[in-house]
């Protein structure tokens, strides 16, 4: 009787450990093959397109390079709130960016800290010269990111983007 | 006797506090709230050359960093030069903002399409005071924006910025995003937009523009001034001190 309760219990054990690693090898699987794709963001509270608009590229860095990050994530986060007062952050990674809006692109392993943050992004407007308004811009989403160097643990820059339409006043 | 003693230590008092008083410079930028009704609008300050439809490489000017007034939570205020094309919804600028979190960043940001814009902001931001040149290039480097703080290129030596557009217009602004924010400046102590400069025809030229303001009693203006100076300030505040 208590051989084959114990029997049991090591089967539930089996089973249960054979799905947790099924499921983990399929999420690695997943992850692997989402960090090449484009449509899908390192990010899990700024959707890829908001990026991509801004000009952002972020990948996951290797091992080794997990290992050269100097800067901790905490001093990072810390430099990211003095910057906004009053905000809070969504999340943090640490990440390789390719700003690409620049040319050449500025690149670097770098904390990327996502605020959340009831300041809404400054947007300049067309000045209404001549009498006739220019079309404005509405944004739709919006997103603001600090980068932190990560080895170096200075502050880079902020980086605002907003999508949205173009529309005549 | 006890009398004396409290003479003299009064000498002393003063004395050390004399020596000891403040002597830094206070600078001419504190804000003030302006006082008006509080509701999220865009207002405009400053002036603005276009040179008749062809290409503007560049527009540079020396905007003081002040402190303004900015309802808490609002977009901000901002003094800014930048590259357009009239009557159109694109631009490259570069200035300074103060936003309605408090915080105070130089920052550019630049709308190449119809569908998004986007921002890079960065510290320090120039002192309370200081008066650094903003410029900003269209193809110095071929086919970019060169965005430049007090003549070094941002954010490092060699980046530039790609440009959706050509620019045909150069202005140079006062910017609010509320009805109550405060216009940079006061009555008795105006917003210089000095050494204002623009680029076409293969050289630079006086920014010679035309002023304007969204308007005028609140904020006006008084210029130009040989071609390179406009004054701008928020008419419901006395002073900055």
């Amino acid at each position: 009787m208590i051989l084959r309760k114990s029997r049991g219990r090591a089967t539930v054990i089996a089973t249960v450990g054979a799905l947790a690693l099924a499921v983990g090898a399929s999420l690695m699987v997943r992850d692997e093959a989402s960090s090449q794709a484009p449509g899908n963001s390192e990010l899990k509270t700024v959707s890829w397109d908001l990026l991509d608009s801004a000009h952002v590229a972020l990948s996951r860095p290797s091992v080794q390079q997990g290992r050269a990050a100097m800067a901790s994530r905490e001093g990072a986060e810390k430099i990211a709130l003095a910057r906004n007062p009053g905000a809070r952050i969504r999340e943090s990674a640490l990440l390789n960016v390719q700003d690409r809006f620049t040319e050449p692109p500025v690149a670097c392993l770098c904390w990327v800290v996502v605020m959340e943050s009831g300041q809404p992004m400054y947007i300049h407007e067309p000045v209404p010269v001549e009498g006739k308004p220019a079309p404005k811009f509405m944004p739709q989403k919006t997103f603001r990111i600090e980068l932190v160097d990560a080895t170096t643990g200075t502050h880079l820059y902020g980086i605002e983007g907003a999508i949205g339409q173009t529309v005549s006043q | 006797m006890n009398r004396y003693y409290f003479a003299i230590s009064a000498v002393i008092v003063a004395l050390l506090l004399g020596t000891f008083a403040p002597t830094s410079h206070v600078p001419r930028a504190r804000a003030c709230n302006p006082g008006r009704s509080v509701y999220d609008s865009t207002f405009f300050d400053g002036w603005y050359r276009s040179a008749g439809g062809i290409t503007v490489g560049g527009v540079y000017a020396k905007i003081e960093n002040l402190d303004v007034y900015v309802v808490p939570g609002n977009q901000g205020t901002s003094a800014w030069v930048m590259l357009t094309r009239t009557g159109e919804s694109v631009w490259a600028q570069i200035g300074w903002v103060k936003k309605g979190d408090g915080s105070r960043n130089t920052l550019i940001q630049v709308k190449n399409s119809s569908t998004s814009v986007t921002t890079r902001d960065w510290d320090p931001a120039k002192p309370l005071g200081s008066y650094p040149y903003y410029t900003v290039l269209y193809d110095n480097t071929p086919g970019t924006f060169t965005f430049q703080l007090d003549g070094s290129p941002w954010p490092y030596a060699g980046y530039s910025v790609a440009a959706g557009f050509t620019p045909t217009e150069g202005q140079i602004f006062g910017e609010i995003k509320n009805n109550n924010n405060q216009m940079p400046g006061a009555t008795s102590d105006v917003l210089g937009f000095f050494s204002a400069y623009t680029y076409y025809l293969g050289s630079w030229h006086t920014f010679l523009g035309n002023a304007y303001s969204s308007h005028y009693s609140d904020f006006p203006y008084d210029g130009p001034y040989s071609g390179t100076t406009l004054y701008i300030w928020d008419a419901d505040c006395a002073s900055n001190g």
